[in-house]
């Protein structure tokens, strides 16, 4: 869940299930293969952080 | 120059005010919840958190909503003791109380009010300490250094949200530390510029 309370972005559809935004990026970063460096990242800047959350497990 | 801070209990529910706030029931149905860690709940960790905010902080600015809700039940002295920047459209002579809080009206927006809390706060930090409305404008104009949210387990279903209709565009976060107590956890972020 994300600090405003949010366990995605706007808009969600078939084809953004974790919305716009935020949401996108974070499904973006965890389920489309990306790198292990900006998976890296991500888990730094957005679970660290406590600023983000994701309804899933990242399957990497 | 210190920083501005903001400092605010918020349900996981993402409430800072329980359901039917006004004057007379300022922290709304329940709301009182909020603020246990700082009263029945506290521990020798959560008294540090609001030591050192008081330590830290050399004026406040708040809403005049939270103004009208507070000015009864904080009494006089007011739990404050030091100047307090309230944002109006009101305009008012300064109202000192005892213990060293002055109330001050600023009519001319937030700029001015943070420009003049920051003066009186010299070294120190200016605490933006409510309501919403207040810290959310402050959040948008990329005022804030620094936001403190105690996050509350409790859920109380209704009330004045913090992030209420915030655009986010432009906003990032980074936590700089959690400390866990019974009573709140007590979150720390950076306002990335």
């Amino acid at each position: 869940m994300s600090l405003d309370g949010f366990v995605t972005g706007p808009n969600v559809s078939t084809e953004q299930p974790m919305g716009e935004g935020a949401g996108a990026s974070v499904h973006d970063s965890m389920f489309s293969g990306k790198s292990d460096a900006e998976a890296e990242r991500f888990e730094r800047d957005d679970f660290v952080s406590g600023s983000r959350l994701t309804l899933q497990r990242p399957t990497r | 120059m210190g920083r501005v801070t903001s400092e605010i209990s918020m349900s996981l529910d993402g409430f800072i005010t329980g359901p039917n706030e006004g004057v007379g029931n300022g922290m709304g149905d329940d709301g009182e919840r909020l603020h246990d860690w700082m009263f029945d709940a506290k521990t020798d960790t959560d008294a540090a958190i609001v030591d050192e905010k008081y330590a830290s902080t050399g004026a406040v600015l708040i809403g005049k909503r939270m103004f009208d809700m507070g000015f009864e039940p904080w009494g006089d002295p007011p739990p404050f003791g030091m100047p307090v920047f309230i944002v109006t459209h009101e305009q008012r002579e300064p109202l000192p109380m005892q213990g060293g809080t002055t109330y001050n009206f600023v009519t001319d927006g937030i700029a001015t009010a943070l420009e003049l809390a920051r003066a009186a706060a010299g070294d120190k930090n200016v605490g933006i300490w409510g309501g919403a409305n207040i810290m959310r404008q402050h959040l948008k104009a990329g005022l804030l250094d620094e936001m403190q949210i105690h996050l509350i387990p409790v859920l109380l279903g209704g009330g004045v949200r913090l992030f209420e209709d915030l655009d986010p565009e432009g906003i990032e976060l980074r936590r700089t530390s959690s400390i866990e107590t019974p009573g709140a956890t007590h979150l720390r972020f950076e306002v990335v510029k």
